[in-house]
C-alpha cells in the first residue's frame, strides 16, 4: 500500500462517512433532465418514494435525502454531475441517470466506486458497460423485440421508422429495424423538437405505411401526431417507452400505441396503491417513468437496510438480486443479469385512450 | 581520513577498479532500464495515437462520404446514394462513440466530440428532410433546406479539423513527455558514466603520485649503493611497498657495511692462517716419512708374538676338557646323595605319623579296658538288687497262701478276698520269675566282659611291640640321612674345585688370545699408520697449495673491501 493510498483510506475513516456514516443521513445523487417531463416524472417518482420511506421511519431510522443535478440528458453535463457524486463522500449511491446518452457518458466515471441505478436509460450500449451500473428498465435491444413483434401480430407489413437522433433513438430505430420482419420504407432522424414534420408526413401521405414507429420523446411525438392529424395521415404510431409522455396532448395523441414498462391500470395491488399514491400527491397519472424512478429509489433503500451504506457493500447487495433473490416493485420483480440489465422485464403493450395509456386489445 | 586497503598499490588499484566496474554496471542497468521503459511507454503512446488517429481518421473519412452522398442523392435521387448517406452516417456515429469511449481525453476533448454528435445530428436531420422534399418533387424546398444546414457542414469540419488538431497536439505533448523522460534518462545515464571516467581519472592520478614520488626516493638511493655509499639511508613517507622496498634497501646498506668491515678482518686473518699452514704442512711431512719407518718394523715383531702364543693356547685346551669331566662326576654324585636323603626324610616322616597312630590306639584300648571294669562292677550290683526282689517275692508268695485261707474260713464273706489274695499270688509268682530272667541274663554279661578284657590286654601288648620297632626304623633312616648329607657335601667340593680348575684355565686361554689378537692389531695398526703417513704426506703436500690459493684469494678480498666505504 503506497503512502497516498494510506492517507487516503485514514482521511477517509475521520470524516466518519466513508461510503456512508453509520449514523445521520442517508444521501442518494439523483440526475436527470428536468426541463424535460419524462426527466419530471423521474423526478417525482424519486420523491414520492423519499417521502413515503421517511414518513415511515426513514431507512432503519436515517433519514433519506435525495441530492438532485440536472443533466439535460447530455453526455458531457452527466459525467460531470456524476464524478461530482463520486467525490462527495456523503453519496452512498446513485439514482438514475434517465437517459441512455447521459447515462452512457456517466458509466464511466461511476466504474469502481459509486453504484449507480438508471431508471428509464434504456440503450443497449448499456448492458456490461460497468459492474457498478444496474438499470430497471430493460434494453432496446430487448423493447425492440417487443414492440416489433406487436406491430406484427397487429398486422403491419410496411413500416416506416422516425428517430431521434441522439443514443436512446439510433439504439431503438435499429434494433426495431432488425426485428421487424415486414418492409422498412424509411429510417430516418428527427431532432427532439420534432421541427419540420410537415415534410416526413407529407413524404409519408406519398409512400403510405401502414405503420410509423417512432423511437424517441414525447415532445417530437406530439409535434409528428399533431402534423399527422393536420394531414389526416391515419396510418398508426407505434412508439416506445420515451412515448409514454404524448398523452400530454390527450387530442392528438389518442389512438397512439406505445410500448411502456408500466401502465397506471396494472391491476396489481403494488401498482395500484402507488398510482393511488402518486395521483393523491401530485393530482396526475403516473407513467413508466415515474414508477421506474419510484421503484430504483425504493430498490436503494432496500440495499441500504440490508447492507448498509457503504458503497461497496450496496453494489455487492444489488448484484446479488437475482431471479431467485429478487425484489418486489411496483414494476414487477426486479432481478439483474451480469450485464446490469433487469431479468425479464416486458414491456406492456398499450394505446392512447383519453389521455391515458389503456392495455392494447393485441397485447399479451 | 585513511581508508583500509588504500595505503597500498594494489589495494588503491582494487578498490578503484570495483568502484569503476560498480558505475559502469550501474550505468548499464540505468542504460537498459531506460530503453526498455521508453520501448514500453512508446509503444504504449503509438498504440493509444495509433488506435485514436484511426478513430479520428475514420470519423473523418465518414462524415466526408456521408455528405458526399448525401448531395448526390440531392443531385440525381439515386437510392444507391441514400443506402450510402445512411451506412455512412452510421459508420460516423460509431467512430464518435468509440472515440467518446477512448481514455485519457481532456473535457474539452469531450465537449468538442459531444459537439460533433450534436452538429452531425442535426445535419443529418437536415440533410434527411432536404432528401424527402426532394423525393416530394418540392426541389426548390429542398435546395433551401440543404442550403440551411450548409453553415453546420462548415462548422462539423471545422470541429472534426479541431479534433485532430488537438489530438496532433496530444500526439506532440506525448512525444514530448517521452522526450522529457528520455532526456532525463540519458542525463541521469551521462552522469553515471561521467561520474565513472571522473572516479576512473582520480585514481589513475593518485595512483601514478602515489608510485612516482617514492619512486625517485628508491632510485636516488640505489644510485647511491651502487656508487658504494653505503651510509644513505631513505626515510621519507612512503606507500606500503615502497616502504617495504626502502626498507630492505636500508637494511640491505647495513648489512653490506657489517659484511665488508667483518669481510677485511677476515681476509687479513686468513692471509697470516695460511703462511702458517703452510710452514705446519711442510713438518708434518717430514715427522710422517719417520714415523712410516719405525712402523714398518713394529709390524714384523707383533708377526713373531702372534705364533707363540696359538702353540699356548693349544696346551691349554686339552687341560680344560679334562677338567670339565671330573666336574660332571661330582655333580652325578651330588644329584644321587640328594636323592637319598630326600626319600629317607620322607619315610621318616610316615614313620613318624605311624606311630601317633599307636598311640591313639593304645590310649582307645586303656579307655574300653577301665570301661569294662565298670561294667563288671556294675553286674555285681544287679544281681544283688536282684536277691532282694526274689526275697520279697518269696514273703508275698506266703502272705497270699495265707490270707486265702482266711478267706476260706470266713466263707461267703472272704470270698471277694480270696479272689485277690490269688491275684496277689499270682503277682509274687510273676516277679520270681523275671528276676530269675535277670539272674540268667546278668551271669551271661558278666562272662562275655571278661573274654573282652583278655582280647584287650592282648592287643595293647601288640601295639606296644609294634611302637619299639618303628623306633628302630626311624633311628636307621636317621644314620642314612646324615651319611647321605656328608657324601654331598664332599661331592660339591670337588666340583667347585673342578670348576676353579677350569675357570684358571680359561683365564689363561683368553689371555693368550687377547694377546695374540693384540698383536695382530698392532702390526694392523702400524700397517695402518704406515698407509695414512704416506695419505697425510699428500695431504700436506694439497694443503700447502691450499694455503697458498687461499692467501691469493685474501689479497683479492682485501682489494674488494677497499673499494667499498666502510662506515
Amino acid at each position: 500500500m503506497t503512502p497516498r493510498i494510506l492517507f487516503l483510506c485514514l482521511f477517509l475513516l475521520s470524516t466518519a462517512s466513508c461510503g456512508g456514516s453509520a449514523s445521520g443521513d442517508v444521501t442518494f445523487g439523483m440526475a436527470g433532465p428536468f426541463g424535460e417531463s419524462y426527466g419530471v416524472a423521474n423526478r417525482r417518482g424519486v420523491e414520492l418514494a423519499v417521502e413515503e420511506i421517511n414518513a415511515g421511519g426513514g431507512i432503519d431510522g436515517r433519514r433519506l435525502v435525495i441530492r438532485f443535478e440536472d443533466d439535460r440528458a447530455e453526455g458531457a453535463r452527466a459525467a460531470t454531475i456524476a464524478q461530482g457524486f463520486v467525490d462527495d463522500l456523503q453519496v452512498s449511491a446513485v439514482v438514475g441517470h434517465v437517459s441512455s446518452g447521459a447515462m452512457v457518458a456517466a458509466a464511466k466515471v461511476y466504474d469502481g466506486s459509486l453504484a449507480a441505478v438508471a431508471t428509464t436509460a434504456s440503450s443497449p450500449e448499456l448492458s456490461g458497460i460497468s459492474p457498478w451500473v444496474f438499470r430497471v428498465i430493460s434494453s432496446d435491444s430487448a423493447n425492440a423485440v417487443d414492440l416489433a413483434r406487436f406491430a406484427e401480430r397487429i398486422g403491419k407489413r410496411r413500416a416506416a421508422i422516425l428517430y431521434e437522433n441522439d443514443s436512446y433513438g439510433r439504439g431503438l430505430a435499429e434494433n426495431f429495424r432488425r426485428n421487424f420482419k415486414g418492409e422498412v420504407i424509411a429510417v430516418d432522424p428527427i431532432d427532439a423538437e420534432g421541427s419540420h414534420a410537415e415534410v416526413h408526413i407529407a413524404w409519408f401521405v406519398s409512400r403510405a405505411p401502414d405503420l410509423v414507429f417512432v423511437a424517441g420523446t414525447e415532445r417530437s411525438g406530439i409535434a409528428l401526431l399533431r402534423e399527422a392529424r393536420r394531414q389526416a395521415f391515419t396510418a398508426d404510431f407505434l412508439g416506445g417507452d420515451g412515448w409514454t409522455g404524448v398523452v400530454g396532448d390527450p387530442v392528438a395523441s389518442e389512438g397512439a400505441l406505445v410500448g411502456a414498462p408500466f401502465t397506471s391500470l396494472d391491476p396489481r395491488p403494488r401498482a395500484q396503491r402507488f398510482v393511488a399514491a402518486f395521483r393523491t400527491r401530485f393530482d396526475e397519472e403516473p407513467d413508466g417513468n415515474a414508477a421506474l424512478a419510484y421503484d430504483a429509489t425504493f430498490l436503494l433503500a432496500a440495499a441500504v437496510r440490508e447492507a448498509g451504506s457503504d458503497r461497496t457493500a450496496i453494489r455487492d447487495w444489488l448484484a446479488a438480486r437475482t431471479p431467485d433473490q429478487p425484489f418486489q416493485g411496483v414494476t414487477g420483480s426486479i432481478a439483474f443479469l451480469a450485464s446490469g440489465d433487469p431479468v425479464g422485464k416486458a414491456f406492456t403493450m398499450t394505446r392512447v385512450s383519453g389521455g391515458r395509456l389503456s392495455v392494447a386489445e393485441a397485447a399479451r | 581520513m585513511r581508508i583500509p586497503g588504500f595505503g597500498t598499490i594494489g589495494g588503491r588499484l582494487a578498490i578503484g577498479f570495483s568502484g569503476l566496474g560498480a558505475l559502469l554496471v550501474l550505468a548499464g542497468i540505468v542504460g537498459s532500464a531506460t530503453i526498455g521503459a521508453l520501448g514500453r511507454e512508446v509503444s504504449t503512446t503509438l498504440a493509444t495515437v495509433r488506435r485514436e488517429t484511426s478513430l479520428t481518421a475514420a470519423l473523418n473519412t465518414s462524415v466526408a462520404q456521408e455528405l458526399a452522398a448525401a448531395a448526390r442523392y440531392l443531385d440525381r435521387g439515386a437510392a444507391a446514394d441514400l443506402e450510402a448517406y445512411r451506412s455512412r452516417g452510421w459508420d460516423a456515429h460509431a467512430a464518435q462513440a468509440a472515440l467518446n469511449g477512448s481514455d485519457g481525453l481532456t473535457s474539452t476533448e469531450i465537449g468538442l466530440i459531444a459537439a460533433i454528435d450534436t452538429r452531425l445530428s442535426a445535419l443529418e436531420v437536415g440533410l434527411t428532410q432536404a432528401h424527402r422534399l426532394r423525393d416530394l418533387g418540392r426541389t426548390a424546398a429542398a435546395a433551401a433546406r440543404a442550403d440551411s444546414v450548409r453553415g453546420l457542414e462548415t462548422e462539423l469540419t471545422q470541429d472534426i479539423a479541431r479534433l485532430s488538431a488537438m489530438r496532433a497536439r496530444q500526439v506532440d505533448r506525448a512525444t514530448d513527455d517521452l522526450r522529457g523522460v528520455a532526456d532525463r534518462r540519458q542525463e541521469l545515464l551521462l552522469t553515471v558514466i561521467g561520474g565513472a571516467i571522473l572516479f576512473g581519472l582520480v585514481i589513475v592520478v593518485s595512483t601514478v603520485r602515489s608510485i612516482s614520488t617514492p619512486l625517485a626516493h628508491l632510485v636516488s638511493h640505489a644510485r647511491a649503493l651502487s656508487q658504494g655509499r653505503l651510509e644513505h639511508r631513505t626515510s621519507a613517507d612512503l606507500p606500503g611497498e615502497f616502504r617495504d622496498l626502502a626498507d630492505a634497501m636500508n637494511t640491505t646498506a647495513s648489512s653490506l657495511a657489517r659484511m665488508t668491515g667483518v669481510a677485511t678482518a677476515t681476509s687479513e686473518e686468513v692471509a697470516t692462517s695460511a703462511h702458517q699452514l703452510t710452514s705446519a704442512a711442510e713438518q708434518i711431512s717430514l715427522a710422517a716419512s719417520q714415523t712410516a719407518t719405525a712402523m714398518s718394523e713394529v709390524t714384523e715383531g707383533a708377526e713373531t708374538q702372534v705364533s707363540s702364543l696359538r702353540e699356548a693356547d693349544i696346551a691349554l685346551q686339552a687341560v680344560r676338557e679334562r677338567a670339565h669331566e671330573v666336574r660332571a662326576g661330582a655333580e652325578e654324585v651330588v644329584d644321587l646323595s640328594a636323592e637319598i636323603e630326600r626319600q629317607a626324610r620322607e619315610k621318616r616322616a610316615e614313620i613318624a605319623r605311624a606311630r601317633t597312630l599307636l598311640a591313639e590306639i593304645r590310649q582307645s584300648v586303656d579307655r574300653a579296658a577301665a570301661e569294662v571294669r565298670e561294667l563288671t562292677a556294675t553286674a555285681e550290683s544287679i544281681n544283688r538288687f536282684v536277691g532282694i526282689v526274689s526275697r520279697i517275692a518269696e514273703q508275698t508268695n506266703l502272705l497270699s497262701l495265707n490270707a486265702a485261707i482266711e478267706a476260706a474260713r470266713a466263707g461267703a464273706a472272704g470270698r471277694g478276698f480270696a479272689v485277690v489274695a490269688d491275684e496277689v499270688r499270682k503277682l509274687a509268682d510273676q516277679a520270681q520269675h523275671a528276676a530269675d530272667d535277670v539272674v540268667q541274663l546278668t551271669a551271661i554279661v558278666t562272662r562275655r566282659v571278661g573274654t573282652t578284657t583278655l582280647a584287650m590286654e592282648t592287643g595293647a601288648g601288640r601295639v606296644a611291640e609294634i611302637e619299639a620297632v618303628s623306633q628302630g626304623i626311624d633311628g636307621a633312616l636317621e644314620a642314612i640321612g646324615r651319611s647321605a648329607e656328608q657324601t654331598r657335601r664332599a661331592a660339591l667340593g670337588l666340583g667347585e674345585a673342578a670348576d676353579l680348575n677350569v675357570g684358571a684355565v680359561n683365564d689363561a686361554a683368553s689371555g693368550i688370545s687377547q694377546a695374540a689378537r693384540t698383536a695382530e692389531g698392532h702390526a694392523a695398526a702400524a700397517e695402518e699408520v704406515s698407509a695414512s703417513t704416506q695419505e697425510q704426506s699428500a695431504a700436506c703436500e694439497e694443503m700447502s697449495s691450499a694455503a697458498t690459493a687461499l692467501l691469493q684469494g685474501s689479497v683479492r678480498l682485501k682489494e674488494i673491501v677497499a673499494g667499498l666505504r666502510a662506515e
